[in-house]
């Protein structure tokens, strides 16, 4: 492993132990990954030539270009040489197959992914530290979906905070089982062990819409929560608070206990929103997507992509430690503004390509994605 | 009744239509059922004289005054409305100049003329009961009693040639702007009313929010024939709640350019860049794609001297930032490009200071439609036959062509024609495609001779 990345891996690390990740130290690194991936990966060496931008004349991490996320639908941005140890494909584009994002993970990456990812999901989603959770999958798994970055982070989280194995009611064709699934939950809302539900915005929304055809409201254990995702996407969803109410409607969980994660195939790391967090810590707040330690994100303006200020809604840019061995500088087209400790996701602007999660349902293939 | 005065700009508010509003000229237009009726209601007493007393010729002759009007730099009204009309479309003033001057010096009594002339093939039947098609009984060609136009908010006066369409065929014109920019319309039919009031009252703009179900029930009931310019999502929204009525749509449509391998490259970099540049690249006549015939040299040489010229306009019209949406769209432009750049040597994407300008050199491109805003794409084509080839490819239709190829040139008559074949509907010279003639078929249908059919005489109308 290159000394780079070991400083990374060293730098998350110190950030899961509580140690405080200072900007200096940050911008220290952040520049040292850049100039290291200048050197190694082709293509954004190119682009960052194109405009005109010299690792060595940098003077703050802000400075770094960022790529387009459009940039791994690329081949060739693993910096190492060799087979890749994981390989992972976006959900789709309405461009078709041939043009999803992927993202090539080394060995150093892959185990730098399990390691954050757990991290900032336990710090985000089980900060009351609940103890195993009874466990529904209602999305991708590393088993049905072997290229799907989500997969394989939801399969993590089943290891770890599971009791016993977790039940996964969606098959490898994206279909979601839902007399399994809601017959799961009965059996859950008659134990006392609280359940964690990792779900995709629009299996929860299926879900819910049964629940309600059917007349059924279930009442799961205290301490129970939902994780959801892509719900913004463009597939068919609820909005913010209309989740938040059919949770507690149909599942007795209360809005504090619901979380959205905001990830993709691009980026390492996830962001999920802070509002149990607030409420564990005993503070008030709009919900934002925070993310890791690791993670600088900022909301820029889209003509001059300097910084969005004050409140203004901009496009999502996040430099991402746990990008280390491909391209840690990824400009989003994900519309969003500051907010809180983070930011709000607004989602894209019209005419901008759809992507994500939600279409993990309706544009499917076997080997499944994220 | 025929009033034909020099409209002054300091004209006092005689016109019924002029009321207190946000600019002193501009009437507001009607918004509740209350007042379309009334307007209706006059509009209706008015086209009742329009059809027994006033001429075609006149009506030219009258909305070509009011046109002129609008084409003198200080003319008051148009003073007063280009503030609102910059800062509401975010367009530079002297650009937005520009544009009205386009919109408002194509409306001329020799214009209208050949407008009548191409599409109407006896046009006193416009003024008068003639002998019918057939030699049958007495017949009229007249319009339908009344008109709606919806329309888009990119470019302005997009109301301009369906007004002058509607009046030469007796029509009644409810006509709603965008919200983006109402003003317009109401100002022009302000100045129209200092003619003829008989004709300012056929026209009646009319404003309502977005999602108000009652108005646009209402006008969709009285009206007779309907027209909507928009996007392709409102329209497919609007039709969709009207299933019964036959609706007139004009969608989303692709213009490009066309340097033809008979002509010097060097000639058409200026009317190329006045194209882009005119209305923010927002309308259907912006050229997306500029297809070089010959080799990369060529096209690259063009792409360059393009760069030049809009560098050029920037220092004049500095562009003025739109909405987060219509930047994120130009960004994924930019990004677009900018990877064609690092994968293919072939590809460049030259660029003004700040972005300002856009200019994608791309080996292969075929028309599609780009955010506009000072964007385009230059590409080379190797043949006559590739260049047809990657229109038809295009999944939208073509609307406007700039031909970059002189007219004497022998050439020129068939490259026409077989940019006519493709769909183009406007072939023109560069830096005249943003202001097409008030007969341009736009979408292909006619402007007067759709509208009107024959009326046999006495048919109440």
């Amino acid at each position: 492993m290159s000394e780079t990345i070991e400083r990374v891996a060293a730098f998350v690390e110190s950030c899961i132990a509580g140690e405080t990740a200072g900007d200096r130290e940050f911008d220290r690194l952040a520049r040292e990954v850049f100039a290291y991936q200048y050197e190694r990966v082709p293509l954004y060496r190119r682009l960052c030539d194109l405009r005109g931008v010299d690792p060595s004349r940098l003077a703050h991490w802000t400075e770094i270009p960022h790529a387009p996320a459009d940039l791994f639908k690329e081949e060739g941005l693993l910096v190492a040489c060799g087979q890749p140890a994981a390989r992972f494909l976006s959900s789709g584009t309405t461009a078709g197959a041939t043009r999803r994002s992927r993202h090539e993970l080394g060995t150093a990456s892959l185990a730098l992914y399990e390691r954050s990812a757990l991290a900032h999901f336990r710090a985000m989603v089980l900060p009351d530290a609940p103890g195993p959770l009874a466990t529904l999958v209602v999305g991708p798994t590393a088993e049905t979906h072997p290229h799907s970055s989500l997969g394989h982070m939801y399969s993590w989280i089943a290891r770890d905070f599971a009791d016993g194995a977790a039940f996964v009611a969606f098959d490898r064709e994206g279909r979601l089982d839902e007399d399994a699934a809601l017959a799961w939950l009965e059996a859950a809302a008659a134990s006392t062990t609280p359940v964690l539900i990792l779900a995709l915005a629009s299996t929860v929304t299926a879900l819910f819409a049964r629940l309600r055809r059917e007349r059924r409201e279930l009442r799961l254990p205290a301490d129970s929560r939902l994780v959801e995702t892509g719900g913004s996407k463009g597939g068919k969803a609820y909005s913010k608070a209309g989740l938040l109410k059919a949770a507690w409607r149909f599942l007795h969980i209360p809005a504090y206990l619901c979380t959205s994660e905001y990830g993709m195939t691009e980026l390492l790391s996830q962001f999920y929103d802070d509002a149990l967090l607030r409420r564990w810590r005993g503070t008030l707040g709009p919900r934002a997507m925070v993310g890791p330690p690791w993670v600088r994100s900022a909301v820029v303006d889209p003509t001059t992509l300097e910084p969005a200020s004050g409140g203004r809604r901009g496009i999502l840019r996040h430099f991402d430690l746990a990008n280390c061995e491909s391209v840690a500088a990824v400009q989003t087209l994900d519309v969003g503004r500051a907010c809180g400790e983070g930011f709000e996701v607004l989602g894209r602007a019209a005419g901008a390509e759809a992507r994500g999660c939600s279409h993990l349902l309706s544009m499917l293939t076997t080997d499944g994605t994220r | 009744m025929k009033t034909t005065t020099s409209p002054t700009s300091d004209r006092p508010s005689a016109s019924p239509l002029l009321r207190d509003s946000r600019t002193a000229d501009v009437a507001l237009p009607v918004s509740s059922a209350a007042e379309l009726e009334q307007a209706l209601a006059r509009a209706t007493a008015a086209r009742a004289r329009v059809l027994d007393e006033m001429a075609t010729a006149e009506i030219g002759e009258i909305l070509a005054a009011a046109a002129e009007a609008w084409t003198r730099p200080h003319y008051g009204p148009r003073q007063r409305v280009l503030p609102a009309l910059a800062r509401e479309l975010r367009m530079p003033r002297p650009l937005l100049e520009k544009g009205l001057d386009a919109i408002f010096g194509v409306v001329t009594e020799e214009a209208i003329a050949d407008l009548v002339r191409s599409e109407i093939s006896d046009p006193r039947a416009l003024d008068g009961a003639v002998a019918g098609p057939g030699g049958r009984s007495r017949a009229r060609l007249l319009g339908p009693r009344i008109l709606f136009h919806s329309l888009a908010g990119n470019v302005p006066g997009l109301a301009i040639p369906p007004i002058v369409a509607g009046l030469l065929a007796r029509s009644i014109s409810i006509v709603r702007d965008s919200e983006r920019q109402p003003y317009l319309t109401t100002a022009f039919v302000a100045t129209l009313a200092d003619f003829s009031s008989d004709l300012a009252s056929m026209v009646i703009p009319a404003a309502w929010r977005a999602g108000d179900m009652g108005m646009e029930r209402l006008v969709f009931e009285c009206a007779q024939r309907i027209e909507l310019t928009g996007s392709d999502s409102t329209m497919r929204s609007i039709v969709s709640r009207h299933p019964r009525r036959p609706i007139v749509t004009r969608g989303s449509r692709v213009s490009i350019g066309v340097v033809a391998r008979e002509s010097d490259t060097d000639r058409w970099q200026e009317g190329f860049a006045t194209d882009v540049v005119m209305y923010e690249g927002l309308g259907c006549l912006t050229p997306q794609t500029i297809f070089v015939e010959g080799d990369r040299k060529r096209a690259a040489r063009l792409a360059r001297l393009l760069g030049i010229q809009l560098s050029r306009y920037e220092a004049l019209y500095p562009r003025i930032p739109r909405d987060v949406a219509a930047e994120t769209r130009r960004r994924a432009f930019v990004e677009a490009a900018e990877l064609a750049a690092i994968r293919d040597p072939a590809s460049q994407l030259l660029r003004g200071r700040g972005d300002s300008w856009l200019v994608q050199l791309s080996a292969a491109a075929g028309p599609t439609l780009g955010p506009g805003l000072r964007t385009v794409v230059v590409t080379p084509v190797e043949s006559r036959a590739e260049l047809v080839e990657r229109i038809r490819r295009s999944p939208h239709p073509l609307a406007g062509v700039g031909l970059g190829l002189e007219p004497e040139h022998p050439a020129f008559p068939d490259l026409v024609s077989t940019l006519e074949s493709l769909g183009a509907t406007l072939v023109c010279e560069p830096g005249r495609m943003q202001r097409p003639p008030i007969a341009w078929a736009q979408d292909g249908q006619r402007r007067l001779a759709d509208l009107v059919e024959w009326r046999a005489a006495g048919e109440a109308v």
